[in-house]
């Protein structure tokens, strides 16, 4: 009897395919895997690893995401990470099951760091959408994880794929100690809505916008303008501005005469890298917002497109497409910012907005949104506090001894 | 002040339906282009303000683009992106004047778009088709096959498959649905068919899809052949489903001769936001755009004209939309204007040829679900 049982559970598990490492152990034994103590020097090596394949290999040089990405793991920023004080020992929460959303973004990588500094194991779910950056990624993954040196580790952590509708999302929901749960606001209710251990920790990522603020009045220069728009670029090229922290919104304070020269400089960097239907997808979003009555033509309408509106509105973010659309609100001072900060916005990336009296501002309580304050160009860097949360300390249990 | 309103509408319908009929009375072997372009862009300027008053949503998309004003050509006239129809409720008439609603469904996962008629632009529609259809099959009525199950028409749900094979069934008589419920070839119908009219000039019509796949396929698989040597096959839909099995055009044409012995057949162009406006093969192999319509093809980076010849994004204008503002569209399908003035077969004005649609956009980010309804 039993051990019929224990067949139909194995091969129920073998609906589950391995992506990385692949053929150490049958899945099942990741379930039960052992956390590690926080800090483990062999995390630190295979980090170290990692990052510098991800900088040194030529198969990785042409995703930028996975360059950022090794530049963000070399040891020394790790350390950085690391070093901040804790107010009290640390150790891991157990097994973490991470849920990614359907289309591809790296940003899972980052939490799932996050979890492994901690010392937890980790089955991370990827979504069975086809992208060359996961498979460059999972190949990568693999054979590091391969090497003999980081054994404990490739056995106590797996990347995984299987069908969104198949029950495997509820079984893993049942053996973690945490959930990390990205995605759109769908997905996470239906993850978060599936049973798990009373005591099980979720961490969700739900839908987010972002928004720059860009002085205008400050901006007097072409080579500003420039300096501005090569900015914006590097805060909204990876993800096709898809990344809930590329900014979508642009608030514009003040003098509007160098906008056309920005997004100009914007348009020309987008141009090589622009797809087919980009032109056609701007149209689309701009059409579709211009149909709520208070929008106002396009400054410019390729590879990228401004659009002038009066506010930002829900449809007019479930609407966005990427690929270099950017909603334009002109804003008289920092204080009518105020109102327009709502609890979806996540990052405002800011240019040549005086730092202290921003945070003074957004420090308000009737602000319900906005966790991130950057200089503009550093939207995309994540850190170890996401979305207000301190991934840290949430993925792992304090100690407290008197 | 609503009374005089409501006459202005009148007088400018009166105006409008002449214009458009007096457009459909002229001889497509006899107009140029240049002629053509004329007449139809005093009637699509009409529009342009027919919409403007009467569909807010048309009006603050062209007030915001600054294009209230009637355009002094057609190229400068506002286009609407297609897909806004899956998005947004886009009517030019009061609801109690809705007489039908169309919708397109494309895939399952894809919101439809949805086309709203009143009485007076369906009739348009039908009275297009027959004039446009005319020049293809002559005016009497053929004998008909339908490449397609009876069901899908007697469907509540109006679709554009049913709106099109209802609209091509007025152009025969003694129709035969090739298709039963379960999609199987009908061979008692299909055979008593052929029986009747193997001699006989017959028309048949299916989507190119459904032709290929249900049909010729059928057919070839069991090794059977019916003897349709006078047949004239209309087909539409285009090839993109069909893009795996790699199937062309020419291929299309030796395999329908193969199976049925017939030799004519016209494949056609057209959307189930302007039906109506449809765009026939000549026995030259083009695609012909009718005296009720325009094609402008757009440079897909920067959405400039393109000249004779090079590829872009279709825009297509049609006299006949009054209910809704679709008398201007940008799609999403690739083609090229291939003449003008040029075709050997006679016709007048521009050729076009398809190529297929552009790709869908690729979504990625920590959001996954929300707007996958806008592909
Ligand atoms: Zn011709």
């Amino acid at each position: 009897m039993k051990s019929g049982m224990n067949k139909d559970m194995n091969s129920a598990w073998d609906k589950i395919e391995i992506l990385a490492p692949q053929g150490l152990q049958n899945f099942s034994a990741y379930l039960s895997a052992k956390p590690m103590p926080v800090h483990d020097p062999q995390v630190l090596d295979f980090l170290a690893a990692l990052s510098q394949a991800l900088l040194k290999e030529p198969a990785y040089k042409q995703h930028p995401e996975l360059v950022a990405l090794g530049f963000w793991l070399r040891p020394a920023h790790i350390q950085q990470l690391i070093n901040q004080p804790h107010s009290s020992r640390r150790k891991a929460l157990g097994l973490v099951v991470h849920f990614t959303p359907a289309n591809v973004d790296t940003m899972f990588i980052y939490s799932w760091v996050c979890s492994l500094l901690m010392g937890n194991a980790n089955i991370v779910r990827l979504a069975s959408a086809e992208s060359l950056v996961k498979d460059a990624l999972m190949q990568c993954l693999h054979n590091i994880l391969l090497q003999p040196k980081f054994r404990e580790l490739a056995n106590s952590n797996v990347f995984v794929s299987f069908a969104k509708e198949s029950p495997m999302s509820a079984q893993l929901s049942l053996c973690a100690d945490a959930r990390v749960i990205w995605g759109g606001d769908v997905s996470v209710l239906a993850i978060k809505a599936l049973p798990s251990k009373p005591r099980c920790r979720d961490l969700s990522f739900a839908d987010r916008y972002s928004a720059a603020l860009i002085n205008g009045d400050a901006l007097q220069t072409d080579a500003q303008a420039q300096a501005v728009a090569e900015l914006l670029w590097r805060d909204t090229q990876a993800h096709a501005q898809q990344a809930c922290s590329s900014p979508r919104v642009i608030y514009w304070l003040g003098s509007a005469a160098a906008q056309q020269g920005v997004f100009q400089h914007l348009n020309t960097l987008a141009k090589p890298s622009a797809e087919r239907n980009q032109a056609l997808n701007h149209v689309v979003v701009s059409q579709l917002t211009q149909s709520l009555g208070d929008a106002t033509k396009p400054l410019i309408q390729e590879a990228i497109c401004a659009l002038p509106v009066a506010a930002v509105q829900p449809d007019m973010l479930d609407w966005h497409l990427g690929h270099g659309m950017f909603y334009l609100v002109a804003i008289s001072s920092l204080d009518t910012l105020l109102p327009l900060l709502d609890e979806k916005c996540q990052t405002l990336s800011y240019w040549q907005v005086e730092r202290d009296s921003l945070l003074k501002l957004v420090e308000q309580a009737s602000i319900t949104g906005l966790d991130r304050v950057v200089p503009l160009g550093r939207a995309l860097e994540f850190s170890p506090v996401w979305d207000g949360i301190d991934m840290f300390s949430s993925l792992s249990r304090s100690l407290v001894c008197l | 002040m609503i009374e005089e309103a409501g006459s202005a509408m009148d007088t400018f319908m009166r105006h409008y339906e002449a214009q458009v009929t007096a457009l459909m009375a002229r001889d497509v072997m006899q107009v140029s282009h240049t002629q053509k372009k004329q007449d139809l862009l005093a009637i699509l300027n009409g529009l342009h303000q027919h919409h403007q008053q009467t569909c807010p949503m048309y009006a603050n998309i062209v007030k915001a683009n600054q294009q209230q004003d009637a355009a002094t050509c057609l190229e400068d006239l506002p286009f609407i992106a297609v897909r806004l129809f899956k998005q947004l409720d886009l009517i030019s008439i009061d609801n109690t004047a809705v007489f039908k609603v169309l919708q397109s469904s494309g895939t399952t996962a894809q919101q439809p778009a949805r086309v709203y008629l009143d009485q007076a632009t369906s009739a348009r529609q039908s009275k297009a088709l027959v004039n446009i259809l005319q020049h293809t099959l002559g005016k009497q009525r053929l004998p008909m096959l339908i490449i397609d199950s009876p069901a899908i028409v007697k469907d509540p749900k109006f679709s554009a498959r049913a709106a099109g094979i209802q609209g091509l069934a007025f152009f025969g008589r003694d129709h035969c649905y090739a298709l039963d419920d379960a999609m199987q070839l009908n061979w008692p119908a299909l055979e008593a068919f052929c029986a009747k009219y193997a001699d006989q000039p017959v028309l048949i019509f299916g989507f190119t899809f459904m032709v290929w796949a249900y049909f010729i396929q059928t057919l070839i698989k069991q090794n059977k052949r019916l003897a349709l040597p006078k047949a004239m096959l209309l087909h539409s839909g285009g090839w993109k489903k069909l893009d795996d099995q790699r199937v062309d055009n020419a291929s299309f044409k030796q395999a329908i001769k193969a199976c049925l012995g017939a030799s004519q057949v016209h494949n056609f162009y057209g959307m189930a936001e302007q039906v109506g406006t449809i765009f026939v093969e000549c026995t030259h192999g083009h695609l012909h755009v009718p005296l009720l319509a325009e094609v402008i093809v757009r440079h897909p980076y920067t959405l400039a004209p393109c000249d004779v010849g090079e590829q872009g994004i279709v825009q297509v204008l049609s006299a006949l939309p009054s209910s809704y503002p679709g008398f201007s569209l940008l799609t999403e399908d690739l083609g090229r204007i291939t003449s003008i003035d040029g075709c050997p077969c006679g016709q007048r004005g521009k050729t076009l040829a398809i190529d297929g649609r552009l790709p869908r956009t690729e979504l990625r980010g920590c959001s996954d679900t929300h707007v996958a309804g806008l592909l």
